[in-house]
C-alpha cells in the first residue's frame, strides 16, 4: 500500500481541529467551573447585625451553650457528651410567606454539623413583612466549637444553588467553649419567649 | 438562485439536500418531543386560567374527581363579599368561644370573606384561597401568628363546623363529615366562608384567588370596606 502525502486543504482542517480543540481546553482550564458558578452567595453577618438575603432578613440575637438543654414546657432534659450550642434569630421575611428549610453548622474545625438526629430547627413559616422568632440547637464537641459558624438557606439541599444563604459568625472563643462544656444547667429550647 | 461560494461546493450541497431538508423539520420535533416538560414542570401546577365572573359576580369551577365511590364532580360558585381589619374573630362554631387574639402592634388582622354556593353532596376538597398583595406577595393564612388557641389548617372552603363530605376512603353512602361542633348536618348549600391573614400595618391585601383544580383559578380585586 502506498500512502499519498495529504493535501494542503487536508492539513488544513487538521490543524483547524487540532486548534479548536486546544483553545475548548484551554477555556475549560480557566473558566470557573461550574460549581463555583451555581454556588450560593454567601451574606456574612455577626452577632447582632443583619445578613440581608433575597428571600428575608436575618439577625443572630442570642448565642449559648450548656451540656443539657429541654424543650420548653418539658421536665426532661436532653444531655449530651458534647455541647449543645443554642441560637435565636428574628427572622423577617421578603418574598412569600415561608420559613428557611436549611440550617447548619460549620464548625471552627471544619466539620459540618446539619440537622437530624438530636439537632433541630425551630422556625415557622413567617409571613413577609412580619418579624418572627427562630431558633436552632445544635450538638457539638466541645473543641469545635470556637470559630464556628451558623448558615441559614431557605432550601433544604446543601449548596443551595443559584440563591443566597446567611453565614453567622456566631463569635464563640475558646473560654466560651471551655465554659459550655462544664455548665450542667439545663438551658431551655427555644430560648426565652421575648416577641 | 444564487449561485453557491466557492467554500461551499455544489456538490455538498447536491449529496446532503435531503439532509438539509429535513433539518428545519427535525429540530421543530425535537422541540416538541420536548414539550411534556411544560406539561410537567409548570402549566398544571401553577394557577394560569384566569376563570371570568359571570351573573352576580359569581366564578363557577369544577373539577372531575374520583374515590372509592367512583368518579364525581366537584363543583362551587364563589364570588368576593368583602375584606376588613379585625381586632375579634367569631367562634370557630356555633357554642364555642371566640380564640383570643393578641395582636402586636405592627401588624394588623385582615379578614376576607367569600361566599360559596355549592351541591351539600359534592366533595370540595382541592380547593385553596391565596392572598396576594399589591407586590404579589403570598401570604399564609390563618390566626396562628396571633393567637394561640386559633385553629388553623381546617377544610378549605367549607364552613368548620358542617364541612359536608369527604372523600371516600370504603365504598359507602355519602355522609358528611361531622367538623368542629361534632354533628353530623349536612353542609348548607350556600354560606359565607371567611380566611384571616396577618400583615404587616403598611400593607393591605389586593387580591384573593380560589382555586379547585389548577391551572383554573377565580380572582377578585379586594376592596376595603
Amino acid at each position: 500500500m502506498r500512502l499519498t502525502p495529504p493535501s494542503a486543504a487536508q492539513v488544513g482542517a487538521g490543524a483547524l481541529v487540532i486548534a479548536a480543540l486546544a483553545t475548548g481546553r484551554l477555556v475549560s482550564e480557566i473558566a470557573p467551573d461550574t460549581d463555583l458558578a451555581s454556588r450560593p452567595i454567601e451574606r456574612h453577618a455577626v452577632v447582632g447585625t443583619t445578613a440581608h438575603l433575597r428571600w428575608a432578613d436575618l439577625t443572630v440575637t442570642k448565642v449559648t451553650g450548656s451540656r443539657r438543654t429541654s424543650e420548653i414546657g418539658d421536665d426532661l432534659s436532653i444531655g449530651s457528651p458534647g455541647v449543645w450550642l443554642l441560637v435565636t434569630l428574628r427572622m423577617t421575611t421578603k418574598l412569600d410567606a415561608q420559613s428557611p428549610a436549611h440550617a447548619g453548622i460549620q464548625a471552627g474545625d471544619g466539620t459540618e454539623i446539619t440537622l437530624g438526629s438530636r439537632n433541630r430547627k425551630l422556625c415557622d413559616q413567617a409571613n413577609p413583612g412580619i418579624a418572627v422568632r427562630c431558633a436552632v440547637a445544635f450538638e457539638v464537641p466541645p473543641k469545635a466549637l470556637p470559630g464556628s459558624k451558623l448558615v441559614i438557606a431557605r432550601d433544604e439541599q446543601q449548596g443551595n444553588l443559584y440563591d443566597d444563604e446567611a453565614v453567622f459568625d456566631l463569635g464563640i472563643s475558646k473560654a466560651d467553649a471551655a465554659a459550655w462544656a462544664k455548665n450542667d444547667s439545663v438551658i431551655p429550647f427555644p430560648l426565652g419567649q421575648d416577641k | 438562485m444564487a449561485t453557491p461560494r466557492s467554500w461551499l461546493p455544489r456538490s455538498w450541497l447536491r449529496r446532503n439536500r435531503l439532509a438539509l431538508v429535513a433539518l428545519p423539520f427535525l429540530l421543530a420535533l425535537a422541540m416538541a418531543a420536548n414539550g411534556q416538560r411544560v406539561v410537567d414542570y409548570w402549566w398544571p401546577s401553577e394557577a394560569h386560567v384566569r376563570v371570568a365572573p359571570g351573573a352576580g359576580g359569581y366564578v363557577r369551577l369544577s373539577a372531575r374527581v374520583k374515590d372509592a365511590n367512583g368518579p364525581a364532580t366537584s363543583t362551587f360558585r364563589v364570588r368576593y363579599v368583602g375584606a376588613r381589619t379585625v381586632t375579634t374573630v367569631p367562634p370557630e362554631f356555633d357554642g364555642d368561644l371566640p380564640p383570643e387574639l393578641d395582636i402586636p402592634s405592627g401588624v394588623r388582622v385582615w379578614q376576607v370573606t367569600l361566599h360559596f354556593e355549592a351541591p351539600p353532596d359534592d366533595v370540595i376538597g382541592d380547593c385553596e384561597v391565596t392572598v396576594l398583595d399589591s407586590a404579589d406577595r403570598d401570604y399564609r393564612l390563618g390566626l396562628s401568628y396571633v393567637s394561640k388557641d386559633a385553629v388553623d389548617g381546617g377544610y378549605p372552603c367549607v364552613p368548620a363546623d358542617d364541612p359536608g363530605p369527604q372523600y371516600a376512603f370504603e365504598k359507602g353512602p355519602v355522609v358528611p363529615d361531622s367538623g368542629l361542633d361534632d354533628d353530623d348536618d349536612p353542609r348548607p348549600p350556600s354560606y359565607d366562608y371567611a380566611v384571616y391573614v396577618v400583615m404587616p400595618k403598611d400593607r393591605r391585601p389586593d387580591r384573593v384567588r380560589v382555586s379547585l383544580k389548577l391551572p383554573k383559578y377565580a380572582e377578585f380585586t379586594i376592596r376595603q370596606d
